[in-house]
């Protein structure tokens, strides 16, 4: 009971906007259902107000809620440039055209000599992270392929070439990275993929043949039920929705630009067992034990992890359309219906006006009583997506 | 020879009278009829008072509020959502509409009718106790390990979709979308949801229909009638029983977007 008192005065739930939305979420009440269009447009008010927070050309990182709205996170908005991108094209809007540029050029600003980029938000004191540097050549690939500016595919390719250099000898990026590294590293193989097949066929070999031995040992780690080891900040005991998310995104990616079934077989494995979880029990925890029951973060129930129910829906509809499997893309319209009902919640807080928390309910295990840049980043993806408008991460 | 005990859920099942009117048809008898509502007799009535006090319970009360400030704050519920992709009245048999009381059907035909709330093995076992018996599924949901490995007794279940590719919920709909003929096929029913052995397929003919009611009102038809037709040839031949390959795709209920889908298949199918 203390603990709880002390949690709602840290998270400052005395802030009627706060304490309302804790409310809901605790009865498990959420908006009406918007159309796609809707729910992306109020996504982007978010979106929007997460980059008007840190005045550098970033995006926030989150909105918590004892504290506000934190700096500018290098690594998500890396990875929100395509989408927004998308996202202008789709409101043939040129305004967020520029907010494309603008965070390409504050990521190229605040690039390391060395190629990499810093971990977590700006303002925090860290060191270069394999993982997060990753994720924004997949910003400055998007932004090349905009402007056909060379400085964007410059930076791209020193930072992959750094990420690259950063292999181990058994294939896994075990040094300056997150927790060691796992097998959501998959996605910054893809990404490095994304950069180096840029370059002329003669330099590039190279560094494929290096990325393609990075994914051979990150299929290691997947189980024979489709399960993944090391795939959380908690190595081994369970894994986090969000980082089978990036698991699967990688491998379908990969598999895409080096034309190997392997990796999508792999991801197709993994992606069937969710389908089925999915379907059968309505929705997905945010944590999964390795014998793919949930792991009840909340004593007596489970919460839900926004984020990863986005990526999964954006591995469904890929895997829909390569395989012209209908059920792929039903459960994926379920998803964005469940993310986009609590997304629609209007407040004269803009932090959690239109938001997507990293919970649902906003306290459960994973950014507890945070609204983060990347559920918005990954539902409005998966949103383009459903409304056919969105390329993003595609080769062509 | 082999007895027919049916299992209906409530007396006024469409889809049993359908089953029973069909199985007419084919000269053979059912011997029994096992209702699992509780016989409305005087206890019945006399425990309404106790349940109106226990629909006052916590959970019950908390649902109350959930629902009154969900209105007041124009949202829903998150369970009303998932709810949603139900489609319940369409899922459910009474799209057939009420056709006569099977109680009452039973005593005209002095057929054995037996009450219980619930199936367990001690009712189905006293059913099996003098030999085989057959058991049309028309109540009882899925059914335990228990009750399933009576060796005495075979549970019969009609489903709605081509066996094994169809599996799961919404079949004739997905079979539709995928442009594949939608057909019922009758089922000895094991531990595997929809996986048990087949006896009886039969093709539905959906040319004239233009929407998911129609579809689903026409499947539930055929539904009793290849039940009636699968079970009676079943009595005469043993060895129609075939074990499924296990190639199956499970499905699972539609989202909006996908039914619409499907009733623009419909419709450019009667065009």
């Amino acid at each position: 009971m203390i603990n709880k008192l002390k949690a709602a005065k840290y998270n400052k739930l005395y802030y009627p906007s706060h304490a309302k939305r804790a409310m809901l979420d605790r009865l498990e009440i959420v908006g009406k259902t918007p159309s796609p269009t809707e729910s992306l447009h109020q996504t982007f008010q978010w979106i929007k107000a997460s980059f008007d927070a840190s005045k550098d050309g970033g995006s926030s990182a989150y909105y918590r809620y004892g504290e506000g709205w934190k700096g500018s996170y290098p690594e998500t908005t890396g990875y929100l440039i395509p989408t927004v991108f998308e996202y202008a094209i789709f409101t043939n809007n040129t305004e967020w055209h520029d907010r494309g540029i603008a965070a390409s050029d504050w990521l190229l600003s605040i690039q390391h000599k060395e190629g990499g980029w810093q971990s977590l938000q700006i303002g925090v004191k860290c060191d270069l992270r394999v993982f997060n540097s990753a994720m924004i050549l997949d910003g400055l690939v998007a932004a090349w392929r905009v402007t056909k500016d060379d400085r964007y595919l410059d930076g791209a390719i020193r930072g992959a070439e750094w990420v690259i250099s950063k292999l181990d000898s058994s294939g896994f990026y075990s040094k300056n990275n997150v927790v060691g590294g796992g097998a959501f590293d998959t996605l910054v193989c893809a990404c490095a993929l994304m950069a180096m097949q840029l370059l002329p066929k003669n330099l590039r070999q190279k560094f494929i043949l290096k990325i393609t031995r990075s994914l051979n040992a990150h299929l290691t780690l997947q189980t024979e039920n489709g399960w993944f080891n090391n795939c959380s900040f908690h190595s081994g005991e369970v894994a986090l929705l969000h980082h089978i998310g990036y698991t699967l995104d990688g491998l379908l990616i990969s598999s895409e630009i080096l034309k190997d079934d392997t990796y999508y077989q792999a991801a197709l494995k993994t992606a069937k067992k969710l389908l089925s979880k999915f379907e059968v029990n309505v929705q997905l925890p945010a944590f999964y034990k390795p014998d793919w029951s949930p792991h009840l973060d909340l004593g007596d129930k489970a919460s839900l992890c926004l984020t990863g129910y986005s990526q999964i829906a954006i591995v469904f509809q890929k895997i829909y359309k390569k395989e012209n499997d209908l059920r792929y893309l039903n459960a994926a319209l379920k998803i964005n219906d469940i993310v986009s009902s609590i997304g629609n919640y209007k407040s004269s807080n803009s932090g959690i006006c239109y938001g997507i928390p990293g919970s649902y309910p906003v306290n459960g295990n994973y950014q507890p009583y945070q609204v983060v840049n990347w559920a918005a980043k990954y539902h409005a993806e998966s949103i383009l997506l459903s409304l056919s408008k969105c390329v993003s991460k595609s080769i062509s | 020879m082999k007895k027919v005990v049916l299992i209906i859920g409530n007396r006024y099942q469409p889809n049993a009278c359908g089953f029973i009117r069909e199985f007419e048809k084919t000269g053979k008898k059912i011997e029994g009829i096992l209702c699992l509502e509780s016989k409305r007799e005087f206890m019945f009535y006399a425990k309404i008072p106790f349940r109106i006090i226990k629909i006052l319970t916590f959970s019950n009360v908390k649902y109350l509020l959930k629902s009154i400030v969900t209105l007041i704050a124009g949202k829903q519920q998150l369970n009303t959502l998932k709810g949603s992709w139900n489609n319940v009245g369409e899922n459910s048999w009474d799209v057939l509409g009420n056709e006569f009381d099977i109680i009452k059907y039973a005593r005209e035909k002095e057929i054995c009718v037996r009450f219980s709330p619930f199936l367990s093995a001690t009712v189905i076992d006293f059913y099996t106790k003098n030999g085989p018996v057959i058991f049309p599924m028309y109540a009882g949901g899925i059914l335990s390990k228990k009750i399933l490995t009576n060796p005495n007794a075979e549970f019969i279940n009609a489903h709605m979709g081509s066996m094994p590719r169809y599996r799961g919920m919404n079949v004739i709909e997905w079979a539709i979308l995928e442009h594949e003929p939608p057909k019922v096929a009758v089922m000895v029913m094991n531990e595997v949801i929809d996986g048990g052995d087949v006896m009886w397929q039969k093709d539905i003919d959906v040319s004239n229909e233009q929407t998911i009611r129609e579809l689903r009102t026409t499947g539930y038809m055929y539904c009793y009638i290849a039940m009636a037709e699968g079970v009676s040839e079943y009595l005469d031949n043993n060895n129609l029983r075939k074990t499924q390959e296990n190639k199956g795709k499970y499905y699972y209920r539609m989202h909006s977007k996908i039914r619409e889908l499907t009733e623009m298949e419909l419709l450019s199918r009667s065009e």
